[in-house]
């Protein structure tokens, strides 16, 4: 339906309005009928569709413009040259839906990847007025490479004297839970400052947004404005929702408003279902606060005709007086940068861009495949029409005029093309939405295919079909015409040079693209056989937030010590534990400890910087962590007595070289001025990432510090997603008002370390099998024509005795001197290209043997039977008959 | 022709001549024809177009909505004021006007005319035979 919308663009304005409703609701009845009857159907409709209104809306504008009247003889000229083509386009069926077919592949992986990067990370903020000129800031160190989140107080000095931005506006991440009638939802919340609607120039769909005027600290009944799709969920798209007061974390918020569908955040991938306002702090996120703590992420809206230079600059001043005065203890955060405010910060950005490039270069390779496959058959029919262009220049056709007739052929196919690449575009997005990621937030992907998109696959298809259908046009109509008609059939040697040229191009790129493909799926397996130093098989866990369920600390842990014994007491249960994280889902947070007695005399003194992670106890078991020595957290370890930890071995190794684990336990490290006994040693595992080096790690017990949010593992003996009905009824029985949690498994949440790899093999294995494809299919074409010239002297050689094998042999070893050929050339680029996704690869090198020797492999097999077939054809002629009818 | 135009312009307002809209184009015809059965909206033309070439001409929406237009400005045919027969059933229908119902038997009859000729007959004879 985007796809027909596009084209209802292409007619004049006054055209769509009188006419548009009716032409989607004919087509939508067309369509539906064409399901019906089959994808044979359904793909005619959508060719006679793209043909016919691409043609009239072109005819309607050309009416609409007469009377221009400079143009009128280019505009004629051109009319002509399209109806001839459509014409000859439509007089071969099956080339032109060959050729239309091959473009398509090749744009619309490129269009893919493309429209993916452009949903998330190019257009300006979905929702947004004038989303061009928004800006994230980011406040910095001076080299860039650390940053600090706002707090409320650098906020408002932000907001207040800046002149270059009209506005700046804040927001962080919350959890709620909403009670509806009887039932409780969770919501994934945002708190925001007053103006941030109003930056952002969001206008609400019901209602109003939060007063601008009032400040942070003003006491007012607190206010939630729904995203739409909530209010349709929750409230029934009920337009009485607004003025009504609904329970939020226990307390009475009332709605004032709901937000248009189309906006869905400052941060888009993840869902986002209330915004509150800042004021609400004190209620909804206690542990933070409205002066000097940083937690809110800063954008602003760029003053018109201000450059983003000069804003950076501005600010970047009034953050430099900021920390000069001392106002907070973030001294060394004293830059600025700003980054255009898509939907995703900055840093994920920059990962995604790198990402998406790699794979947008393994797009580019099937579209050179593609464009190289249609210009040999291009080349090989305007052997077939020399004749044509022979009679034409003898009546007497310019040669300009003849390279424009080619040349508007050839951009036609490639426009039909580029609109199928961008059909295929918005199926490839539909099923890149579908990908499973795993996530304890819900994630909305929205990466379908917009104007912009249909535009950039409609360059690329120019750019690509005037590249690589200029050389063809200009030689089809340099000859002259006598040669033309004299000599009937048989190319001359040149052209077969730069067929043969073309076919070893798309080997090369294939071979480029299947080495690609099986270096990813290297990683994918050598990640899965790298052992994570836990089991986590057998493992369920769902993640809590009691400050979300409007609980104090000791509701809190009163909630989560009921919850661990009613579980232990389940059936089924093998163990129990919480912790602050899950492993293996790139979350971390670090720490830096001092550690006493390090140098040989014990009285060194040293800073270490390691990762820190609270759990509770009963860990180690539950995640089958091994622990070398001393002893696991217990029920002693509460805040009142001394502060205790259990380190990693690598923290052993570090911090005190040569001294067995043993010996460390009792030891005493200081967190800042605190001394902490270390009383265990666990051995190591993977924290973040499944490639990451080995990390001095620290356990601190859950129960002497408090945190609201929390993660709860369980290990059963049987089929841990069966655990989802555990524990649903043991967190019913303790409070049925809760809202239903989410209960996954540890396999499904750790798979997230090797998301990237994952995507990439399955996007480069498309584009590898997609180009693999168009390459033998190149590949016959060339090796049948080859044969269809040399049936002569086939038949000749037949004749004269030579066995059916020697035809065969012969013309096998054409089609294969040029794989050859293109397998040399395209181990030397692999080796080249592959460089660039090194970085993705785990501990898999970028030169692996097995992906090497399987993409010749492939690439060879699928070469001989694309060759062996036309050259048994050629060794079974009958020479009788081929020399009679030569 | 151009002459003819120019007269059946002169006298818009008052009855344009049947005949200057002749001969119509094949599409039109076809229309005219559908209409002058029943009122249909764009998918029923489609349908109706499609049956009664036996799928030789199928129109994409551009294509119909095209032809659409020039009958109504030429005021051939029009917008049937016709009662949804239900609430999801919304869409627009047309009927055929007096002017494009005059309009579609001339050509019916220029039609008529052109297959009983005697020189229309002969040339059939010689070539199916």
């Amino acid at each position: 339906m985007i796809l027909f919308n596009l084209l209802l663009r292409l007619f004049p304005r006054a055209f769509r309005e009188s006419f548009g409703v009716e032409m989607r609701r004919l087509f939508v009845d067309q369509h539906l009928e064409a399901r019906r009857r089959g994808i044979a159907a359904t793909g005619g409709l959508w060719m006679r569709t793209v043909t016919g209104m691409t043609a009239t809306a072109w005819r309607e504008r050309r009416e609409g413009r007469r009377g221009g009247f400079g143009r009128m003889r280019v505009l004629e000229t051109l009319s002509a040259d399209l109806r001839l083509t459509f014409r000859m386009l439509i007089a071969r069926p099956l080339f032109t839906a060959l050729i239309v077919a091959a473009i398509s592949i090749g744009v619309g992986g490129v269009a893919t990847i493309f429209s993916g990067l452009n949903a998330l990370v190019l257009r300006p903020l979905p929702g947004a007025t004038d989303g061009d000129s928004l800006v994230g800031i980011d406040r910095r160190n001076p080299d860039f490479s650390e940053g600090v989140s706002s707090s409320v107080r650098f906020y408002e000095h932000l907001r207040d004297s800046s002149r270059s931005l009209s506005g700046v506006a804040v927001w962080s991440r919350v959890p709620l839970t909403v009670v509806v009638g009887r039932e409780a939802y969770s919501l994934s919340g945002n708190i925001v400052s007053n103006n941030y609607f109003d930056v952002l120039g969001v206008r609400p769909t019901l209602g109003r947004f939060f007063d601008p005027g009032s400040g942070v600290r003003d006491a007012a009944e607190p206010s939630m404005i729904l995203s739409h799709a909530t209010w349709l969920a929750h409230f029934g798209g009920d337009p009485s929702i607004v003025g009504r007061s609904v329970a939020v974390n226990g307390r009475p918020y009332l709605v004032i408003g709901v937000a248009p569908a189309a906006f869905r955040g400052v941060f888009t991938p993840i869902r986002i279902d209330a915004w509150v306002p800042l004021s609400t702090q004190p209620h909804v996120h206690p542990q933070r606060d409205l002066t000097d703590q940083a937690w809110l992420w800063t954008f602003g809206r760029l003053q018109p005709g201000i450059p983003t230079s000069q804003a950076r600059s501005e600010l970047a001043t009034l953050t430099t007086a900021w920390t000069a005065a001392g106002r907070d203890g973030y001294v060394r955060y004293t830059s600025i940068r700003l980054t255009p405010l898509t939907g995703l910060p900055d840093d994920a950005r920059q990962a995604l861009l790198g990402f998406g490039a790699v794979l947008l270069g393994a797009a580019t390779l099937v579209l050179i495949i593609a464009a190289a496959n249609v210009s040999t058959l291009l080349a090989m029919r305007a052997t077939a029409r020399r004749r044509e262009m022979g009679i034409r220049t003898a009546l007497g056709a310019g040669r300009g005029r003849l390279v424009r007739q080619l040349l508007t052929e050839t951009l036609t196919l490639f426009l039909l093309g580029g609109f199928g690449g961008t059909l295929l575009a918005a199926v490839g997005t539909g099923a890149l939405e579908r990908l499973p990621i795993p996530a304890d937030q819900g994630l909305s992907l929205e990466l379908s295919p917009d104007m912009r998109v249909l535009i950039f696959s409609l360059a690329v298809s120019l750019a690509v079909g005037l590249l690589f259908g200029i050389v063809p046009a200009l030689r089809s109509a340099s000859r002259n015409p006598v040669t033309l008609l004299k000599t009937s059939s048989a190319g001359g040697g040149r052209r077969t040079l730069t067929t043969s040229g073309l076919i070893v191009a798309q080997m090369t790129c294939s071979l480029v693209l299947l080495t690609t493909a099986g270096l990813f799926v290297r990683a994918v397996t050598a990640g899965a056989s790298i052992d994570p130093g836990f089991d986590a098989r057998n493992v369920a866990l769902a993640s809590f937030n009691t400050r979300a369920y409007g609980y104090d600390e000791s509701q809190g842990r009163a909630f989560y010590l009921a919850l661990r014994q009613r579980l232990e007491s389940a059936p089924g249960v093998e163990a129990v534990t919480y912790a602050d994280r899950t492993p293996l889902t790139m979350s971390n947070s670090g720490g830096t400890v001092t550690v006493d007695g390090s140098g040989p005399d014990g009285k060194e003194r040293k800073q270490m910087r390691v990762e820190v992670g609270i759990a509770d106890s009963g860990y180690f078991d539950t995640l089958g962590i091994r622990l070398i020595a001393g002893r696991d957290f217990a029920r002693e370890d509460v805040s009142g007595n001394g502060a205790v930890a259990v380190v990693n071995e690598t923290f052993v190794r570090r911090a005190w070289p040569g001294l067995h684990p043993a010996g460390v336990v009792g030891r005493t490290i200081f967190s800042a001025t605190r001394p902490v006994t270390i009383i265990g040693v666990a051995a190591d595992s993977k924290y973040s990432t499944i490639d990451e080096p080995a990390t001095p790690f620290v356990y601190r017990p859950q129960a002497q510090r408090w945190d609201a949010g929390r993660t709860l593992f369980v290990r059963v003996t049987g089929d841990p997603a069966a655990a989802d009905r555990t524990i649903q009824n043991a967190v019913a029985a303790i409070d049925p008002l809760l809202p239903r949690i989410t209960v996954t498994t540890l396999t499904r949440e750790a798979s997230t370390a090797l998301l990237p790899q994952r995507v990439a093999a399955l996007v480069t294995g498309v584009l590898g099998v997609a180009g693999l494809f168009l390459a033998a299919i190149g590949l016959y074409g060339l090796v049948s024509y080859g044969v269809a010239l040399r049936l002569r002297e086939i038949g000749v050689r037949l004749a004269l005795g030579a066995s059916r094998g020697d035809v065969v042999r012969m013309i096998l070893g054409q089609g294969l001197r040029l794989t050859m050929i293109g397998t040399v050339l395209g181990l030397i680029a692999s080796a080249f290209a592959t460089r660039f996704v090194a970085a993705y690869l785990l501990n898999v090198s970028a030169m692996d043997g097995v992906a090497f020797t399987g993409a010749v492999v492939v690439l060879l097999v699928v070469a001989v039977l694309a060759a062996v077939v036309p050259a048994r054809r050629a060794g079974s002629a009958d020479p009788l008959i081929v020399l009679r009818t030569e | 022709m151009l002459t003819v135009r120019a007269y059946s312009y002169f006298n818009y307002m008052a009855a344009p001549d049947p005949r200057s809209f002749l001969p119509l184009k094949p599409v039109d015809l076809e229309m005219l024809l559908a209409l002058a059965e029943q009122d249909l909206h764009g998918y029923g033309l489609v349908q109706a177009i499609s049956e009664h070439t036996d799928g030789l001409l199928v129109l994409d929406p551009g294509n119909l909505y095209r032809v659409v237009k020039r009958l109504l400005s030429d005021g051939l045919m029009a917008e049937a004021d016709r009662e949804a027969r239900d609430a999801s059933e919304r869409r627009k229908y047309y009927r055929i006007t007096p002017l494009g119902g005059r309009v579609l038997t001339k050509e019916l009859d220029r039609l008529r005319l052109l297959v009983n000729a005697t020189s229309t007959r002969q040339t059939v004879k010689r070539w199916t035979s």
